[in-house]
């Protein structure tokens, strides 16, 4: 059984049911019939589902195989900042369980090291704090700005 | 990355992940951060989510018994893999306390455990303090809580006043609490006190549905927490039915949540001389160990029992055998869902790993210290972001 998943960009993906239905978005619209026609994707352009439904077609192919598919995912999750932050978008927005996990865990560990001002940048953050608030929570947890 | 700010569910999916040391960092980020690292259910998630990704860590606390009392604790990071063992990292935990407060000589140490990333240790200490103190070493804070005034004066206390503690949490209102249990002997009552961190107060109990009287506490260190209860090895003394008295081993333990005490028997094993009974904590059940050293071979060989209902003691279930063993003295407890034995050495000191499946053991290289010392207890440790507040909170 194919389905046909359409794009921000208005490009048509053909997709074996098996493989789109790891997204839960996906499956509950199957589930309620609503998956005859082509499924509009209106928040995951054409560059990332095709990333996406790569991820769904390897975990459907590598089911059984755990460590051909760990270095998968391994290899998979290894892409720049903007393109991670479109997987973690689209992988709420289609609620793919592992893939979400992964990527936030990516983000995570890019987060890790960070100093604050440097998470403000990445994540586009206003700091709300005055500097005196600031210094203070600083000031209280120095240790934690240490190496 | 892009403007649009991330749903919350999706940064706090993010935020979960990151240790501690990070979370603290980034309190300045931006206010709705700081309110969301202090949310007792992110707290309580980023702990279950540090738990389930790592192997924990030990607590070990090696006492010194010349007289001294000292206690000092050490964090062991086991290796990530079994072949690794000789890189243990260690961590001295000992900090130097704020000398007006407290100072970490112990004149009698009362309770040291650790729950969700906490550690409690009480007594009584140098500076005529007699207390315990909340401490969570991953944000590098404490609180110290003086215990309440005993209820009758101190010349009124006969050699065989009998106190003991416990320290629990309590998963459906999230609050810690300590318990101090006072049983002058026969004539007087039997005095139990509780202190919520909730409320930063002691009250004391007045219903106490069971008679704590003919009951004594065996050994200070043989008690455990699990899931919400408490539990002690404890002497019953029966009277028979032609009045003849009789001692008995039970189990003591105390409900966190409904603060009630309950009986429960030990599982029916066949008594060795000589053996040493501790319990442990085994794959999220209670464990009862029987450990047996047989003099002329040095082997030892220990019985573990699990009780797998929690509560029922008739679901006690012999789970397992191990030995012959050589070189150790006593168990410490499990690690790894129960597939890791440790054990302390002949020396007191050392710290010896078995793996039960594949019935090696290894030695961890620990640290020196000096003969008086013996390693008394090991306990699973996982750094949690549990803050402290009110009174007698230092952050260091």
């Amino acid at each position: 059984m194919a389905l046909e998943l359409k794009s921000s960009d208005n490009k048509i993906f053909e997709v074996e049911e098996l493989v789109a239905v790891q997204s839960e978005t996906i499956k509950s619209l199957v589930e309620d019939g609503c998956a005859d026609n082509v499924i509009p994707l209106p928040n995951v352009d054409s560059k990332t589902l095709e990333l996406v439904l790569d991820w769904c077609k390897n975990h459907v192919d590598m089911k059984l195989d755990e460590e051909k598919l760990k270095e998968y995912e391994d290899k998979f999750i290894e892409v720049d900042q903007a393109v991670l932050y479109d997987l973690l978008l689209a992988a709420n927005y289609l609620n793919i369980k592992d893939l979400l996990n992964r990527a936030c865990q990516k983000v995570a560990d890019m987060l890790k090291g960070k100093t604050p001002e440097q998470i403000r940048e990445t994540l586009n953050i206003v700091n709300d704090f005055s500097p005196e608030e600031e210094e203070e929570i600083r000031k209280e947890n120095l240790w934690a700005f240490e190496e | 990355m892009r403007g649009n700010n991330l749903a919350v569910e999706l940064l706090e999916n993010i935020l979960v992940r990151l240790p501690v040391k990070s979370i603290i960092r980034f309190k300045c980020v931006e206010k709705s951060w700081f309110s969301l690292f202090q949310n007792p259910s992110f707290i309580a998630k980023h702990h279950r989510h540090r738990c389930s990704i790592t192997n924990p860590s030990f607590l070990i606390m090696s006492q010194d018994y010349s007289g001294g009392d000292i206690i000092i604790m050490s964090l062991l990071h086991p290796p990530h893999n079994d072949v690794d063992d000789t890189q243990v990292q260690i961590v001295d935990m000992n900090i130097r306390f704020d000398t007006n407060l407290i100072s970490m000589r112990f004149l009698r140490p009362n309770i040291c455990t650790c729950i969700n990333g906490i550690i409690c240790v009480g007594g009584s200490f140098s500076g005529d303090f007699d207390g315990f103190f909340l401490w969570n070493p991953a944000i590098r804070q404490y609180k110290v809580v003086p215990y309440p005034t005993l209820p009758y004066p101190p010349a009124l206390h006969v050699f065989n006043t009998d106190i003991n503690f416990a320290f629990g949490y309590d998963h459906n209102s999230n609050d810690y609490k300590v318990v101090r249990i006072v049983n002058y002997g026969r004539d007087y009552n039997i005095f139990v006190h509780v202190y919520t961190l909730s409320t930063d107060s002691w009250r004391q109990k007045i219903n106490i549905a069971i008679d704590l009287s003919n009951i004594t506490f065996l050994s200070t260190f043989d008690e455990k927490y699990l899931n919400g209860v408490y539990y002690w090895f404890c002497i019953l003394k029966n009277t028979d039915k032609h009045g003849r008295v009789f001692n008995c081993e039970v189990i003591l333990s105390f409900d966190m949540t409904n603060e009630v005490f309950r009986m429960l028997s030990l599982p029916e094993f066949r008594n060795v001389p000589h053996h040493i009974k501790s319990f442990a904590l085994f794959n999220e059940c209670l464990a009862f160990i029987l450990f047996n050293k047989r003099r002329t071979t040095m082997e030892a060989n220990l019985e573990i029992w699990v009780m797998c209902e929690s509560g029922v003691q008739e679901s006690w279930t012999k789970q397992l055998v191990v030995g012959p063993l050589l070189g150790v003295r006593n168990p410490l407890g499990f690690a790894k869902n129960g597939e890791l034995l440790l054990l302390v050495c002949d020396d007191e000191q050392t710290i010896a790993v078995y793996n039960i499946g594949s019935q090696e053991i290894k030695i961890l290289q620990f640290r020196d210290f000096p003969n008086s010392f013996k390693t008394s207890e090991a306990i699973s440790y996982v750094e949690s972001l549990v803050s402290f507040k009110g009174d007698n909170v230092v952050q260091y």
